[in-house]
């Protein structure tokens, strides 16, 4: 319904959907320009997020977070292990993003690919650098056995921005862990197994802090920003903003890829939108 | 690299001939091909032959430490490598699935029908057990792997004779072959495998298929036995369509057959046991 | 493992069913918005999900057949999904095994010439594993296919049975199937009752085999009227909304 050729001979007309194919760049711009995307949100919208937790009873903690089309199930197991050498007395957290075929044609089976790597790393780095968890709490008998929690996350869905959604599931699981209180006993480490946990024979995880992020994307050479890119904005658009916020409105983390320069005011606004969509997100985690 | 598959001339001829009640090689349909068993001279060599499928397999022992969870289980492990020797069909280093599917099921005939008992494979609790190996090789393949294979595994197993070994408290010495006579490993059953091969929209039931005739059928099932008409597994993946009937028909013939190939076994140990304690004397 | 009773006296078992009664099963299609079909399905608290993509072009252009699709599974267990975790390789053998038999199971029954020179993927994943998964793989395998739109002669239903103590019983359980009772699963097409698949790993006399196979073969129906009832909803409803 939209013609591209001025002159007067025969113009070509087209239904969007074969536009968007052929000139996916300015099928976008022709929305952008009305201050809307294609799938009706406004530049600054963030899609409908749910957040369920104990999705799975065989692991320690567990939630499943959708956000828009990109769904993830984070896992949280507690292994007894050895503490590491420098760090007698600390257990320590291992996140694990992980992008099968299953959530997209996108991705190949295969080792896990660059954007996997990248987004496990990121996660990592917030626990460790925002101090999320005390390590010390994960302390069962110092030098000789402390908790450590491995974090699976698995991408069901991928429809774009799956650092947010990572995030968020691995805060969500985090407060869902549940951990029974072991024994430690002359060398080996007994963990009572059948009866229903509860606060005397479990604990919980003490957070400091629970860091959440959001993401936008720079559209036409940093112009415009877009908040919570889908998969077909991800692949147009150059340039990722990520802020990841905690409860205080202080930033954890904070990264500017691709895309030219952008100006002081690009990242303020970012970081002010971040601000709002944590307290936001904060409150959705609450509620279940 | 693809196996050549047979001419249309070929799959014509060999399905004419199944509808009159003839097999290529003039076997009826529940017969299997001549077994031949020869053994080396070291204890736990079988060299298998069936018809034209040849399968060599060897056992071999150590000592090591065994898992902490489960300090009195010795080790029972299978290597199967189909090599680029038995057909051009194999690769060396990729597994093709035909690789996964001959290895799990030898893997499930032997080892989770406990055919072997691994708690007498214990030394020292917790310290030392024995870990038993059985590396299997192909040699020649003319159809029916699986059931040469494991034929050939369980023979060796029960022809395989572990050094002696004597504990007094904390000490642990190992004879030599010298010293002691070897002793044989607890076998507490033997299952063996039989493979059927279907045709003509299930109407067909062939035991022991050739090449020609695998690459033909239609579908199959492989069906694990012992004596004690126990079934060890059972494995039928795909393929066409069966009937529950059709399925206990098959593990009627599976039980003759089995009595049948475990006597000719027992035949061949006991023949080669004599021969040895001839060349002894 | 102290011995548990997994028969009581009453005959029950130690989930409480019955011998011949399957688990709550819940299943959805059309859960997954990247894929072409999809299907999510939980047997008691095992948790399976199914994605395929395609038809779609073969990635190896070597193995593509001038007549027929090929079809492709891949098997993904997430490591939080046993008792303990595990990281299994891509090339663990018993992964490779199932997803050869779900290749095989699927390749008689899926109309694959109508989709010559391409490539239908089937992805599975394990998300809790509480015995019993080839059965949910092969069943939410079939689920998705008909979401996808993708021709096939008939549903593909399956179901496991073993031999508990004194009876016969359907539908193990991870406590079940780990305590040494014989287990077959068994894949069944509903419409002529024939069996397509039919995998048992422990030992059982031929005189209960019987009586194992056939009340799987009820356990395949029971499956069928579930599955069916699912997929019969999601198509009324998704007219309902084309009619609008």
């Amino acid at each position: 319904m939209t013609s591209t050729s001025a002159a007067p001979s025969p113009a070509f007309t087209f239904s969007a959907s074969t536009f968007q194919k052929l000139h996916p760049a300015e099928y976008f711009r022709k929305f952008i320009s009305q201050g809307v995307r294609p799938d009706g949100r406004l530049l600054t919208g963030f899609r409908p997020t749910t957040v369920h937790y104990g999705v799975i009873s065989t692991a320690n903690g567990s939630a499943m977070v959708r956000v828009g089309g990109t769904t993830v199930v984070c896992g949280v197991k507690a292994e007894v292990a050895e503490p590491r050498l420098d760090s007698p007395d600390q257990g320590y957290l291992v996140p694990n993003v992980d992008l099968s075929p299953i959530c997209s044609s996108a991705f190949r089976p295969g080792p896990p690919s660059e954007q996997a790597q990248v987004t496990s790393d990121a996660i990592d780095r917030v626990l460790k650098e925002s101090k999320v968890l005390d390590l010390k709490d994960l302390c069962i008998e110092e030098g000789k056995a402390v908790w450590s929690l491995w974090i699976d996350v698995v991408c069901v869905s991928y429809d774009g921005n799956i650092y947010d959604a990572a995030l968020a599931s691995v805060m969500a699981a985090l407060a869902n862990v549940r951990i029974r209180k072991p024994t430690y006993d002359e060398g080996i480490v007994k963990v009572s197994g059948a009866q229903e946990l509860d606060d005397d024979n479990s604990f919980k995880l003490n957070l400091n802090r629970t860091p959440l992020s959001a993401s936008f994307v720079l559209f036409d050479t940093s112009l415009e920003l877009l908040a919570d890119p889908n998969f077909a904005e991800e692949s147009i658009c150059e340039g990722q903003i990520s802020v990841t916020v905690d409860e205080e409105g202080q930033i954890c983390a904070l990264s500017k890829v691709g895309g030219g320069s952008s100006s002081p005011s690009i990242l303020k606004e970012c970081v002010d939108r971040a601000k709002e969509r944590s307290k936001d997100l904060r409150a959705l985690m609450q509620q279940q | 690299m693809r196996e050549a598959e047979p001419s249309t001339n070929e799959r014509e001829f060999v399905l004419a001939a199944l509808k009159e009640g003839a097999r290529i090689d003039g076997r009826k349909f529940y017969d299997f091909r001549t077994l031949r068993l020869s053994f080396g001279s070291d204890y736990g060599a079988v060299e298998v032959q069936l018809g034209n499928t040849r399968v060599l397999a060897k056992v071999s022992c150590e000592v090591i430490r065994p898992f902490p969870d489960k300090p009195t289980e010795g080790f029972l492990t299978f290597n199967t490598e189909l090599s680029p020797m038995a057909s051009s069909a194999f690769e060396v280093g990729r597994q093709t699935d035909e690789e996964v599917l001959v290895s799990r099921l030898i893997e499930k005939a032997m080892r989770r029908s406990r055919a072997l008992d691994t708690e007498g494979l214990c030394i020292v609790a917790g310290e030392k057990v024995w870990s038993i190996r059985v590396d299997i090789h192909f040699l020649d393949h003319d159809g029916n792997l699986v059931d040469a294979a494991c034929i050939a595994a369980i023979t060796a197993l029960l022809h395989f004779r572990r050094p002696d070994v004597t504990v007094v408290g904390e000490d642990v010495t190992i004879h030599t072959l010298e010293q002691r006579n070897p002793v044989p490993l607890s076998i507490h059953h033997i299952p063996i495998c039989i493979s059927f091969a279907f045709f003509d929209n299930g109407e067909r039931v062939l035991v022991d298929p050739t090449y020609l005739e695998e690459q033909i059928k239609e579908g199959d099932m492989t069906l694990t036995l012992n004596v004690h008409k126990e079934v060890c597994a059972m494995s039928k993946a795909g393929g066409i369509p069966m009937e529950l009937d059709q399925i206990l028909q098959c593990t009627k013939i599976a039980v003759v057959k089995v009595t049948e190939l475990t006597a000719l076994i027992q035949e061949a140990l006991e023949a080669d046991a004599k021969k040895r304690q001839v060349s002894r004397k | 493992m102290s011995r548990v009773e997994l028969l009581s006296p009453e005959g029950l078992r130690i989930d409480g069913r019955r011998p011949a009664e399957l688990r709550k099963i819940t299943s959805t299609t059309a859960v997954l918005s990247q894929a072409d079909g999809s299907a999510y399905l939980e047997h008691g608290n095992t948790k399976v999900l199914a994605a395929v993509y395609g038809p779609r072009e073969a990635r190896h252009r070597a193995l593509v057949l001038h007549d027929r699709a090929i079809i492709n599974v891949e098997f993904n267990v997430a490591p939080f999904s046993t008792g303990e975790r595990r990281r299994r390789t891509k090339n663990d053998k018993r992964l490779l095994e199932m997803a050869s038999f779900v290749k095989q199971t699927f390749e008689p029954v899926v109309v694959t010439t109508l989709y010559a020179r391409s490539q239908i993927d089937i992805y599975l994943q394990i998300i809790q594993h509480d015995g019993g998964t080839l059965q949910a793989c092969i069943n939410a395998a079939t689920m998705a296919l008909i979401d996808a739109g993708i021709a096939m002669t008939d549903y593909v239903c399956a179901c496991t049975a073993g031999w508990v103590e004194r009876e016969a019983a359907i539908d193990l359980n991870h406590i079940e199937e780990s305590s040494d009772t014989s287990e077959v699963t068994v894949a069944m097409l509903p419409k002529s009752g024939k069996i397509t698949l039919m995998q048992m790993e422990s030992r059982l006399h031929v005189d209960k085999l019987e009586e194992v196979l056939s009340l799987a073969g009820e356990g395949c129906k029971q499956m069928h009227v579930v599955m069916d009832k699912t997929i019969r909803d999601r198509a009324e409803d998704l007219a309902a909304k084309m009619a609008v």
